[in-house]
């Protein structure tokens, strides 16, 4: 067996300088599998390469440090219009030259795709926005380390347990395909996250939020934050379940917000009567109708100056528009590919949804901060975030999952104590249209993501059970 | 190879070519090391990162690689299945101890010798940086070193199996079944089966590799609406699922034997009847209880979890103080046992060695109602000493350290075990449950889940059956059922015989193996109504 191996050429070193691959690296690559292929027809690479620094901690002592560094590359072989793809994290030339020919043979058991007999390909433009943070990217594993340090500090001077992670990433997307396309972004990101609990287990807050730029973000004040809702919701009291007057932190908010995705969001789907947005008959949706209360809007644009994103789909290119998918309550859009654009809209651009957004007021709508909310309640709950949330009916998006790290009952315009967890059942529609209050947007946690949403308070939130984990 | 309906109910029908390659793969065990071997490259550039580790300062280092290949097919191959896909993801670790603190380098890819020496540097450097901070300690204890090599025990390993001849295999079954009756819509059915080829090497001169194979299919029978309820019926085959095997697993399954059985299941799930809410006796059957097993003991007796090692990400757990409870604290009634192993056959978890080269025992979590152990790994293992130490045992690590997502090029973490619920003395069947039973429900199959304390549950079942004088009479629906964890264990009153026991491999990556059981006084809900 050491012969075989010794007798290939030893692989070059895989630790790219910067740490992930480059434009002109990707490009070299893309050129290695394109000279690899044989049988005619398109070839396409994504690859997706980053950097990851991760300081994870636990029980106020770091925990591990990771560096790592994780190539993927998608090898797609189209001829004849069925196209045969290989995910494969080998770089070697024996590697490529594997994947290739595994693509060109799955090739042969799929059919063809109606997409990919369209007219040859124009390159559409896609925006520009910014996502690279130098600090971010210098910080590294060695900065999350320390930075970690300071975090754990103030809780455990309270006498507090504190458990988190701050991870930086810097990565790059590229799509290269033989037919011209060839984007590539790079980005950076940070994620910081933390939970703090007492000693005795009766009591846990929590705090997180990702981006791009660490000088957006204050991990410091994401730490205080945490830590002040741990020692607010020690021994919490059970209240009765039922309809409640609930205030939604941004988390909260984005964690069901976030259930109104892109399978929600698809035309066909609901031309086909399924899901939340579909029609009255056959081959209808709900466009132009009223869906959400006139005041909000759910928009995605990667040009967002709080919640941008790689402006292309990440495994073909097709760029991300701009896009206001409901405006002032009402449906405005619903995401298409290029074959239902071609087959009922007659052109051949496709719509996509990014799996970001942001929930925003309409433009001269009052906003409310948390703390007015609470004022103006007579009687309610404020919830941090919910956890585990899921889909339980795909038609009216109904969800079902617990709030978690720190609920209070709100009495006569103030908070007056901690109360247990509960389970509910509830859909995002539902609560977007009975809003009592709306606040001004923020970037909340959503790794790998761009979530922008702000602090609501809706009647008749439907909590079914209590749930007296913490 | 077609095979028409009149193959139908012959049996498992055991083509010619691939009994040929049976006996071929049988007649070589091991045909797959060279592929390995050779990808795996020489054993020096293990032993690079491990030196380079040691002479940066690392007291402990471990270095591991993984090979991972997956094969999914989706045999209707329509314009909204994919239809097959491959992947191959390959990848080195290096975890490096220093001062109690963990540092970790990953890197995709196949490595030179050079570049684990870099990994295990970057590792080390990384546990220096951390180890800046207030003292901590770590107490691996002692292992025997472990060198040798290890495969799953396949008979046929599904990566000589061409893609054709697979779907050919399961194209012929959906044939088969959509032809059965009239009123069968769509029968949906995957495949996707991994081979693990890994490598583990540490400082304390362990030096393994092991081949971990995995096949998991899924068969799905969809039938069109009820004419009067405008209900669609679904019924997946609970005889499938995940397994340590290889493609025999699925000539093996009963496919075409329990077909009419899985269309007229969902056939008669079309016509429900309503349920009233409240307390009910429920029999579960044996994949209903393996769900609420790995739901809420699986997760509450991981030891991370319950020393709050991964409060910001999955939870905790409500066995919140080990210590104090192992020994003591009533998990739920004397008729419940569960231990956890690594080495059942066909387990989705089987291993000879987990990632920290441990050879695995078999421990029981729960005797008789009582906590008595944890899942643990090297380092949680020494939480335990005052406990192992009172009750005679050795501290030793229960070998469950593992690896997720991408592999070695990611930090080891816990993961499930195989879970395994003790059958009762009598030798008990789902129907003698559902026969003790005067009024309640019998749930079947389904899904389960738990808070992040594992403490608040709700489930519901593939079908659910309202039970009458012992009999099972119709289905009901919708419904589910909640429960809060040690109430709903203290409930249990009855359990099924060793010969009702049944394997399920799950989601999470490990297998349950279960008996039906019978639980008084479970809140039964409807999932869909609100407050």
């Amino acid at each position: 067996m050491r012969t075989l191996h010794q007798k290939r050429t030893p692989p070059a070193s895989l630790f790219a300088p910067q740490g992930f691959l480059s434009r002109d690296e990707c490009q070299a690559l893309f050129a290695q599998v394109v000279g690899l292929t044989t049988g005619g027809g398109t070839t396409k690479l994504r690859v997706s390469s980053t950097r990851e620094g991760v300081a994870e901690w636990a029980l106020n002592r770091t925990r591990v440090v990771s560096d790592a560094q994780h190539t993927d590359l998608t090898i797609t072989r189209t001829i004849a219009g069925a196209e045969g793809w290989m995910r494969t994290r080998r770089l070697d030339a024996d590697g490529l030259r594997h994947a290739v020919r595994m693509a060109e043979y799955l090739r042969l058991a799929h059919r063809p795709w109606p997409e990919n007999l369209t007219d040859p390909y124009v390159d559409q433009p896609i925006s520009h926005p910014t996502l690279w943070s130098e600090p971010t990217y210098q910080l590294g594993a060695e900065g999350c380390t320390d930075l970690a340090q300071q975090l754990i500090a103030p809780a455990e001077s309270a006498g507090m347990i504190s458990t988190g992670a701050l991870r930086v990433v810097a990565q790059s997307e590229a799509v290269m395909r033989s037919d011209g396309m060839a984007r590539f972004y790079p980005t950076t990101e940070i994620q910081c996250s933390m939970t703090v609990r007492d000693t005795g287990g009766t009591a846990s807050g929590w705090a997180g939020v990702n981006h791009y730029d660490i000088a957006k973000i204050d991990p410091a004040a994401l730490a205080a934050t945490a830590l002040d809702k741990a020692r607010r919701s020690a021994h919490p009291v059970a209240v009765e379940p039922g309809r409640w007057t609930a205030i939604l932190e941004p988390q909260a908010t984005a964690d069901l917000v976030a259930m109104i995705d892109a399978e929600a969001l698809d035309r066909l789907k609901a031309e086909m009567r399924q899901g939340p947005f579909k029609g009255p008959t056959l081959g209808t949706s709900k466009i132009s109708e009223q869906v959400l209360d006139r005041r909000l809007i759910l928009r995605s644009d990667p040009m967002d100056p709080e919640g941008g994103f790689v402006p292309f789909e990440e495994n073909d290119g097709t760029p991300y528009l701009p896009v206001n998918w409901i405006d002032k309550g009402v449906l405005k859009e619903l995401k298409y590919r290029e074959a239902y654009a071609l087959a009922k809209l007659g052109y051949d651009h496709a719509l996509l949804k990014p799996p970001d957004f942001r929930l925003t007021t309409a433009p001269g709508v009052p906003t409310m901060s948390v703390e007015e909310m609470i004022a103006t309640t007579d009687r309610g709950v404020l919830v941090t975030r919910f956890s585990g949330v899921q889909l339980v009916d795909f038609g009216s998006l109904l969800c079902t999952g617990y709030t978690r790290d720190g609920v209070w009952l709100i009495e006569r315009g103030k908070i007056s104590k901690p109360i247990q967890n509960f389970r509910f059942i509830e859909s995002p529609l539902f609560i977007l249209n009975n809003l009592d209050a709306v606040g001004t947007p923020v970037r909340v946690f959503a790794p790998g993501s761009a979530y922008v949403a702000p602090p609501v308070r809706v009647r008749d939130f439907s909590f079914v059970a209590l749930a007296d984990a913490i | 190879m077609k095979l028409g309906s009149a193959a139908a109910g012959a049996g498992v029908v055991w083509p010619r070519r691939m009994l040929a390659e049976i006996q071929a793969a049988r007649a070589t065990p091991g045909a797959w090391a060279p592929t390995v071997r050779a990808l795996l490259g020489p054993t020096e550039v293990a032993a690079s990162a491990l030196e380079a580790a040691k002479s940066a300062g690392a007291v402990y280092a471990d270095v591991r690689f993984s090979y991972d290949q997956a094969e999914s097919l989706f045999p209707f191959v329509g314009p909204t299945y994919p239809g097959p896909r491959r992947t191959e993801h390959i990848g080195w670790g290096v975890r490096a101890l220093v001062n109690g603190y963990w540092g970790f380098a990953g890197l995709d890819g196949v490595a030179t010798t050079d570049d684990a020496a870099t990994l295990g540097r970057a590792a080390t450097a990384q546990a220096t940086n951390a180890a800046r901070g207030k003292p901590r300690t770590v107490d691996l204890g002692r292992i025997p070193v472990a060198t040798g090599t290890w495969a799953t025990p396949v008979e046929i390993d599904p990566f000589t199996v061409s893609y054709e001849e697979k779907a050919d295999y399961m194209d012929s079954i959906i044939d088969d079944i959509q032809r059965r009756r009239y009123g069968v819509a769509h029968t949906f059915a995957y495949i996707t089966v991994e081979r693990g080829d890994r490598l583990f090497a540490s400082s304390e001169g362990s030096s393994i590799s092991q081949t971990i194979f995995t096949t998991t299919s899924r068969l799905e029978v969809n039938v069109s609406a009820d004419w009067m309820s405008e209900l669609d019926g679904q019924r997946a085959a609970s005889f499938l699922s995940s397994a340590g095997a290889g493609w025999e697993y699925i000539l093996s399954s009963p496919l075409r034997e329990r077909a009419t059985q899985l269309i007229d299941e969902a056939l008669g799930a079309r016509r429900p009847q309503p349920v009233d809410l409240g307390r009910y006796d429920v029999v579960f059957d044996a994949e209903a209880t393996a769900q609420v097993i790995a739901a809420s003991i699986g997760d509450a007796t991981a030891l991370d979890r319950a020393m709050g090692y991964r409060a910001n990400e999955d939870g905790t757990s409500y066995l919140r103080d080990p210590l104090s409870m192992l020994g003591t604290f009533h998990v739920g009634s004397p008729l419940l046992t569960v231990s956890m192993n690594r080495s059942m056959p066909h387990g989705v978890a089987t291993v000879k060695w987990d990632d920290e080269g441990v050879e695995p025992r078999d421990a029981t979590l729960v005797k008789e109602g009582i906590l008595t152990d944890f899942q643990t790994t090297r380092e949680a293992a020494s939480w335990l000493a005052p406990y192992y130490g009172t009750t005679h045992q050795p501290v030793r690590s229960n070998g469950c350290m593992g690896l997720v997502d991408r592999g070695a090029s990611e930090p080891p973490v816990q993961v499930p075990p195989n879970l395994v619920m003790q059958p009762g003395a009598d030798e008990l069947s789902f129907h003698d449950l559902v026969k003790s039973t005067k009024k309640g429900l019998a749930f079947v199959g389904g899904q389960s889940s738990t808070d992040w304390q594992a403490l608040n549950g709700v489930g519901g079942g593939s079908m659910v059956y309202r039970i009458t004088n012992g009999e099972l009479d119709g289905t009901v629906g919708p419904a589910q059922y909640l429960y809060r964890s040690p109430d709903f264990w203290k409930n249990l009153v009855a359990i099924g015989g060793k010969r009702s026991a049944a394997p399920f491999g799950l989601l999470t990556g490990n297998t349950v193996s279960a008996v039906p059981m019978k639980v008084t006084n479970v809140a039964i809900t409807d999932p869909t109504r609100k407050a």
